[in-house]
């Protein structure tokens, strides 16, 4: 499966990005939400997208608004990886339609388990 | 409002996670260490119920350093850009995991980044609420709390 990772932070794509690739997942990367769009539009590939919440031009809230505004993006999972902590973000995000929320600072051990509670990983043995 | 050990334990949290290093706070009245030579500052401000920034400053050795790290690419092959973007960072997850510690709701800026050799930085109407200074990679890493001042 394709992962598109939206962060307006480089170092925080090439983290997320290297984590991914280290799960099995190819990776594409957007700097906002608008540029995360186009990927999605010119990428049926993509199967599930990691979006940070403070993004400039759109916004990661805005971004899951408008993907799951459009049908066609039915099936994408959506994973918000943020430093927005607070319940009521959480609660909003869920809301607008996201699978999961990450904060950060995050672990490969906690996006890993994110994504095997999605079924997109084998289930991650909690030892 | 929030205390020093709080933000101790959020930026080991932060640097254990995301960068894999150790990193050691200095006792509460350690004399304030300038930063000598070439350093970055970068700044998250806050808005909202509570009105201030966060601040994160370190020499530019140590920036170089945590930036390799954060991109698992070479000091020479990173440009300054990287560095601004690793350090903004950085101070963008301090400042969102100290938000939810302080009253009521607030939102947090996109980060910004100064580097130089002799310079200052000012948040104009605020004073410090905490200043806290690390040790990491045999360098001085120091995070600041602002919080504006009510008229």
């Amino acid at each position: 499966m394709r992962a598109l990772i939206i962060d307006d932070s480089r170092a925080m794509r090439s983290i997320l990005s290297r984590l991914m690739t280290g799960l099995g997942f190819e990776v594409v990367t957007a700097s906002n939400g608008l540029e995360g769009m186009e990927r999605l539009q010119e990428d049926d590939g993509i199967g599930l997208a990691l979006v940070d919440w403070n993004l400039p031009e759109m916004n990661g809230l805005e971004f899951v608004q408008s993907v799951r505004s459009d049908p066609s993006f039915e099936t994408i999972r959506l994973i918000m990886v943020t430093t927005e902590t607070e319940k009521e973000r959480v609660v909003a995000a869920l809301d607008a339609g996201v699978d999961e929320y990450v904060m950060k600072p995050f672990t490969e051990a906690i996006l890993a388990e994110k994504l095997s509670f999605l079924g997109l990983l084998p289930k991650v043995n909690r030892g | 409002m929030i205390h020093h050990d709080e933000i101790i334990q959020i930026v080991r949290t932060i640097w254990t996670s995301i960068l894999n290093l150790p990193i050691e706070a200095l006792p509460e009245d350690s004399p304030f260490e300038a930063v000598s030579g070439r350093s970055f500052t970068a700044c998250v401000q806050m808005t909202g119920d509570f009105e201030g920034a966060t601040l994160l400053y370190c020499s530019s050795r140590l920036a170089l350093q945590l930036t390799s790290i954060m991109f698992q690419e070479e000091p020479e092959d990173l440009s300054i850009e990287d560095l601004q973007d690793a350090l903004g960072e950085l101070t963008n997850m301090i400042a969102g995991n100290i938000k939810p510690l302080l009253p009521g709701q607030s939102r947090l800026s996109l980060p910004s980044v100064v580097d130089g050799s002799q310079y200052q930085i000012n948040v104009p109407g605020s004073r410090q609420l905490q200043r806290l200074q690390f040790s990491c990679l045999g360098e001085i890493l120091g995070i600041t709390l602002q919080i504006r001042l009510t008229s």
